[in-house]
């Protein structure tokens, strides 16, 4: 194998001089950058004896255990009336996605990662790819394992609407992303934002539709919560569980608008500040 | 981003470990043959390593995986795009009333799981109906339902004996489920019925005739419901009647059998009887004492004693009537009035029953169910189903979706089995 390559390498001598890469090169690397970043915060984050990955698949089937429990004690799981292991389900995986992917890896984002710049391929931009497309893959992956698994067991009745489903799940990937650039670039420009962020997130957590539905809100307060884009990601997904027996409020284009406008807002500002910022350690 | 110096090993920030690097390095390789000045040694390791790492061999499983996941969408794409059938759909709504109406719904519907309304059991129970093997049979009275699921507009994935399915009932019903919603909205308290067919006058004539169907059965439900409470109650009247006629014909009986009309008052004739016996008596016993005292020689004395013996005989007599041991009234009277009370019970335990009778009347009327149309099915002038773009997507965002699973795992396992060795 390693005569191999060194002939390869030895019939390409002298290597031409090849001021740009081509797309096929460039989007090769790319790939390889991402997904060394990918593998290297997976490490970091779920830790390298393969248990995190897990954990994050155990708090929400530990969640749907609890409920189901709970619920069968005391009579109620008939199956007439809402199903709340579903209820519980769609609210709370959105719920965690939005905060995995907001603050969880915005916060210092580009102090943690700067040094990664020392490698001349990796960009600002990768880093932060890498960060939440690791982040959002692993919530959908413990969402597709815990949903197919409440589903095989028939605690949870099978999608209803697969795309309203997909849909709302992608819209808050997208939010979370966009808020995740936001709160990196912030965080960066100043420290006191850190401060301020988790009253901000309780709010925003609370009051966008993780643990209620929109339509048992009086018409003005149902009006408020739908300008705000994180009660259309979890609507959509609960449409997706739920099925139409319950009106749900969403609109997937207004939803992705916010995403689209609070991520460039967010690029922008990663890009402002990346050069002035003070590796924290 | 070019200028920062990318040979720089070692910075100690990589915590992550060996299969970091290893990869980042791959991806070095390009850059190490574009610039001549960088050392060929750390090359040529980094060669080997890609050809070990993405050799011939886990070159043909990447292309197996990638097309395992490309696959699903290019067969929607095909399907959708090329061969899947228009389906028009007819929706109509309606609601199951009675005339109690209790709504529930949004907080109250989690809260109170088992607080069930009984309009929306009755909802629910022609729900079950709509959608069961019964209503199936009951619309192929009415319409050729296997005719009009497998039109020719139809195609061989979606027309009635399913691609590599059988013609029989139980698959009809499969069928007819997929074709036929019903769902029940908790804000609304409105129930829906939404059918899909390949032809748009399809469709409508056969959510006419489930509801036509369904308002059959509410309507028997109502009729034995009515039939039910009162059957109850009119039976109740019944015997109670019956019985009243009996007790009348005991007192009848009663009355030839000891040729007496009313045993009381025949005893009052008899008390009287005494009373005036016993009067007379004592006029007699007065007008002896008188007599024996004005002229005790008076011949009438012997007529009077007569007289009183007569009648202490008689009164002796009469009060053997009424309280004698076994022919005595007494006993006649005890056995008369023990008939009259029964036959006053009766009397009140009709007009109970009676009254029982017209409120279960009322109650019934009460009762009554009612499906109220709120939207009449219409024909739709153009078809809303496969929504073929939404389909494609879903499918191929799932199998994004199901994709970044597997990477998720693959790498995991992956980077588990280099750090053990």
């Amino acid at each position: 194998m390693l005569r191999l390559g060194a002939e390869k390498l030895s019939n390409k001598q002298p290597p031409p001089l090849l001021p740009l890469r081509g797309f096929r090169e460039t989007a090769y690397v790319q790939s390889r950058v991402l997904d060394a970043l990918v593998i290297r915060y997976l490490l970091s984050r779920y830790g390298r004896d393969n248990i995190g990955f897990v954990w994050l698949l155990m708090q929400p089937i530990l969640l749907t255990l609890l409920i189901v429990i709970f619920w069968t004690l005391s009579g109620r799981l008939d199956g007439r009336g809402i199903n709340v292991a579903a209820f519980a389900l769609s609210g709370f995986m959105p719920l965690s996605l939005w905060r995995f992917m907001s603050t969880g890896a915005g916060i210092n984002l580009i102090q943690k990662n700067r040094n990664l710049l020392y490698h001349r391929d990796i960009t600002y931009l990768d880093i932060v790819f890498a960060t939440q497309a690791l982040e959002f893959i692993g919530t959908t992956a413990a969402m597709v394992i815990v949903t197919s698994i409440l589903i095989i067991l028939g605690v949870i009745a099978p999608i209803q609407d697969y795309y309203a489903a997909i849909m709302g799940w992608l819209l808050m990937g997208a939010l979370g992303f966009g808020f995740g650039c936001l709160i990196a670039g912030l965080t960066a420009w100043s420290k006191t934002v850190k401060e301020i962020i988790p009253p901000i997130q309780l709010i925003v957590t609370t009051t966008s539709g993780a643990f209620f539905m929109v339509a048992w809100l009086p018409e003005k307060a149902r009006e408020v919560i739908t300008y705000l884009p994180l009660a259309h990601a979890f609507e959509g997904v609960r449409a997706g569980f739920m099925g139409p027996t319950f009106t749900t409020y969403y609109d997937f284009a207004y939803g992705f608008a916010w995403a689209l406008g609070v991520s460039a807002i967010g690029l922008w500002l990663i890009t402002a500040v990346w050069e002035n910022v003070d590796i924290e350690r | 981003m070019s200028d920062r110096n990318a040979e720089q090993p070692g910075t100690g920030l990589l915590a992550s470990g060996q299969g970091f690097l290893a990869r980042l390095r791959s991806s070095k390789l390009d850059k190490s043959e574009s610039q001549p000045g960088l050392s060929a040694t750390g090359g040529k390791a980094i060669v080997g390593e890609i050809v070990r790492e993405y050799g011939s061999a886990s070159n043909s499983r990447r292309w197996l995986v990638g097309a395992l996941f490309f696959a699903p969408t290019v067969l929607a794409i095909l399907y959708y795009g090329l061969i899947a059938a228009d389906r028009y759909v007819s929706e109509a709504s309606f609601v199951v009333n009675s005339a109690r109406k209790e709504s529930i719904g949004g907080l109250q519907s989690f809260l109170q799981v088992t607080g069930i309304t009984t309009s929306r059991d009755d909802a629910y129970t022609v729900h079950e109906y709509m959608r069961s093997r019964d209503a199936v049979h009951d619309l192929q009275q009415r319409l050729p339902l296997r005719e009009i699921f497998s039109r020719d507009e139809a195609d061989f994935m979606s027309a009635f004996p399913k691609f590599l399915g059988t013609d029989s009932e139980v698959e009809l019903h499969d069928y007819f489920l997929e074709r036929v919603q019903v769902f029940y909205n908790v804000t609304t308290g409105i129930s829906s019925l939404r059918v899909e067919a390949f032809r748009p006058e399809d469709a409508q004539r056969i959510a006419e005739q489930l509801l036509l169907l369904s308002e059959d059965l509410v309507n028997r439900i109502n009729h034995r419901m009515q039939e039910d409470a009162v059957e109850f109650a009119q039976d109740e009247v019944n015997a109670a009647q019956q019985r009243l006629i009996e007790v009348q014909v005991d007192i009848k009986n009663y009355r030839n059998r000891e040729l007496l009309l009313d045993p009381e008052k025949a005893s009052l004739a008899v008390v009287e009887r005494i009373g005036e016996l016993s009067g007379e008596l004592a006029l007699a016993n007065t007008e002896i004492r008188r007599l024996k005292a004005a002229s005790p020689k008076s011949p009438r004395i012997a007529t009077l004693h007569e007289r009183v013996a007569a009648l202490t005989a008689q009164i002796a007599e009469e009060r053997q009537q009424v309280s004698g041991a076994s022919e005595g009234l007494a006993n006649k009277i005890a056995e008369y009035e023990r008939l009259i009370l029964r036959q006053g019970f009766l009397v009140k335990s009709l007009e109970e029953a009676r009254q029982s009778l017209d409120t279960a009347r009322q109650e019934s009327r009460r009762q009554m169910l009612y499906l109220v149309h709120v939207v009449r099915p219409r024909a739709s002038d153009i078809p809303q189903e496969p929504q073929r773009l939404h389909q494609i997507l879903v499918i191929a965002l799932a199998s994004l979706l199901l994709f970044f699973v597997y990477w998720l795992v693959r790498t995991g396992v992956r980077e588990h089995a280099t750090s053990g060795r």
